[in-house]
């Protein structure tokens, strides 16, 4: 395939679907409002006093951004992850980060403290440092499964301790659980600017480390390629769990978006990181997007459900796949 | 000036001192045969020289440069390493992998120029495989994805090879293919370290044989000096060393 039909045909592709599909989900709704309306407000033609400005402007233009900033930061992690450890299974939600910022941020609510963030960051960052001290293995015994394995051990032992800290919260449960559900229906621009610097955070680590990564990914020892693989594998890993911890701190955990994207756009893009990254990042956009959308359309599930739903399926295909 | 020079090496791994202070010289245009039994520590020692592996005491230096005063990109230029596994994962061309060979070398935004991807085909020809630059690594058979790892240390464009088993996957055509390949690099200078298992190539065609034991390195002051008591001192079995017509000696052991 010619490098064109791999990188520009599907980067246009992807953009035009993702504008086409935010425009048809801000239509649709309780109060549907139509297309032509919906440009009317975003480009001022219609009064910001008007209802249907305050609906576009205030609940579904913010929710919608969210939740393909979100889509865009799980994606583009998953696609780091899998660099990074070598390992196409590795994903926040396998790995055990997106439980690990969870945990983090029960805690800090529970105890009453500010900056939920922060905590959601480092609660990520010790469940990748204990999820990669208990299944990377040595040399002779490395495999893709046994760090999947651990991430998913942590990630029950974590989940557990949400369970426990939500039992002893007292008045402060409504909100842990609120928090964990994960739903896009509160967004606010303020998350919406978190989310695409979280985004454009993963994008320009990616493509800045985009060679290294390849390497990396391909299997070769990095070293004697002149790729400093500790300190680029570091950068990589703490960047993509602060950018996961942004977006669970914003939508709860959202699982698999991580692992099904890169593996379906890997299908025209080939593994080269430059072009896998940014496709991805759209693609994962575009999939919670419509997730959000499907979730919202069915009575406020949370996204989370949905996104386990369509990835779960897969993520067990790609399993037997591997097997 | 010697290209790499090993100083009182030592590498212990578990409680076991594999290597217990290798020195070694590597001169421009010289092909060094590194032999030993199993767990002898050759794979340990190109590790350790190529800066990827454990060194717990002495020094490399890489053209004058202790190994650790240089960068990982530094080194990458000066030294390219063939892995004894290529261990491919992911779905990438033939080509964009030897073009991971120009990474060292070129800047990190730069494009690949045309000279690199010239560069990449010549050594993908170089080891017969000009064809198979839009194939796949992980569709490639063993000896395919090592020809792959040959090439793309040659794109890097090192005057110092290392090379741990380089034919273990490969037929005796393409092996033997290898060797004169490593033939021209040593004419153009290049200092070549390869640790091979047959005692047969290293006996025709390196400069020199040296032979890991006891975590100390044996050298024979030359191969035409490799005996029937050396080799079954080396590896604890009897051997048996014929000289055929055309001057070729060939070993093979009698246990």
């Amino acid at each position: 395939m010619k490098p064109r039909a791999r990188l520009l045909f599907p980067l246009i592709a992807l953009s035009l679907l993702l504008a086409v599909s935010l425009l048809w989900v801000i239509s649709v709704g309780e109060v549907p409002i139509p297309r032509g309306d919906v440009l009317g407000v975003i480009s001022g033609h219609i009064p910001s006093s008007d209802p249907r400005s305050v609906i576009v402007l205030s609940i579904r233009l913010p929710r919608a951004l969210a939740a393909a900033a979100a889509g865009a930061v799980l994606a583009g992690s998953g696609v780091i992850f899998q660099g990074v450890l070598l390992n196409p299974l590795a994903e926040p939600y396998t790995l055990g980060v997106a439980t690990g910022a969870a945990l983090g941020a029960s805690i800090a609510i529970t105890l009453g403290l500010p900056f939920v963030s922060v905590f959601a960051f480092i609660g990520g960052i010790a469940a990748l440092w204990l999820v990669w001290v208990l299944g990377r293995g040595t040399r002779e015994t490395a495999s893709p499964t046994r760090l999947i394995l651990a991430g998913v051990i942590v990630g029950s032992i974590l989940g557990a301790g949400i369970t426990l800290i939500k039992a002893l919260a007292g008045d402060q449960v409504g909100i842990i659980v609120l928090w964990l559900l994960g739903s896009f229906s509160l967004s606010s621009w303020e998350q919406v600017a978190w989310g695409a610097a979280s985004a454009l955070m993963v994008l320009v680590l990616g493509l800045f480390w985009a060679r290294d990564l390849d390497i990396m990914s391909s299997g070769a020892d990095p070293r004697s390629l002149g790729v400093d693989d500790r300190k680029t594998s570091g950068i990589l890993l703490l960047g993509s769990s602060l950018a996961t911890a942004v977006v669970v701190s914003m939508s709860g955990v959202i699982g698999f978006v991580g692992l099904v994207v890169p593996h379906l756009v890997r299908i025209v893009s080939g593994p080269a990181h430059f072009r896998l990254l940014p496709l991805s990042i759209l693609g994962g956009a575009l999939l919670l997007l419509l997730a959000d959308t499907a979730a919202r359309s069915l009575g406020e599930l949370p996204v989370g459900v949905i996104t386990a739903l369509i990835g779960g399926p897969i993520f067990c295909f790609l399993l037997w796949r591997e097997r | 000036m010697s290209l790499l020079s090993l100083k009182g090496v030592r590498v212990t791994l578990g409680s076991r001192e594999v290597l217990k202070g290798i020195d070694l010289q590597v001169m421009p245009g010289e092909v060094i045969a590194l032999l030993g039994p199993n767990g002898s520590g050759k794979s340990t020692l190109l590790a350790a020289t190529a800066g990827v592996g454990r060194r717990d005491a002495g020094r490399v230096l890489v053209k004058g440069d202790d190994l650790d005063s240089l960068s990982r990109r530094e080194v990458a230029r000066r030294v390219a390493v063939v892995p004894q596994q290529t261990g491919f994962m992911m779905p990438f061309t033939v080509m964009e992998t030897v073009l991971m060979g120009r990474f060292p070398l070129a800047g990190r935004f730069a494009r690949l120029s045309a000279g690199d991807r010239l560069v990449a085909t010549q050594a993908l020809e170089a080891v017969d495989l000009g064809s198979f630059g839009e194939r796949l690594v992980t569709d490639l058979s063993g000896g395919e994805a090592q020809r792959v790892a040959i090439a793309r240390a040659l794109a890097q464009q090192t005057d110092i090879l290392l090379l741990d088993e380089p034919v273990s996957a490969l037929d005796p055509r393409h092996a033997i293919a290898v060797f004169r390949l490593l033939d021209v690099l040593r004419k153009e200078g290049k200092g070549i370290l390869v640790a091979l298992h047959d005692i047969n190539y290293a006996l025709r065609f390196a400069d020199r044989v040296v032979f890991l034991k006891d975590g100390l390195l044996v050298e024979p002051p030359s191969p035409r000096k490799v005996d029937e008591v050396l080799l079954a001192e080396i590896f604890d079995t009897p051997w048996s060393l014929e000289e055929l017509s055309g001057g070729f000696r060939v070993a093979f052991p009698l246990a």
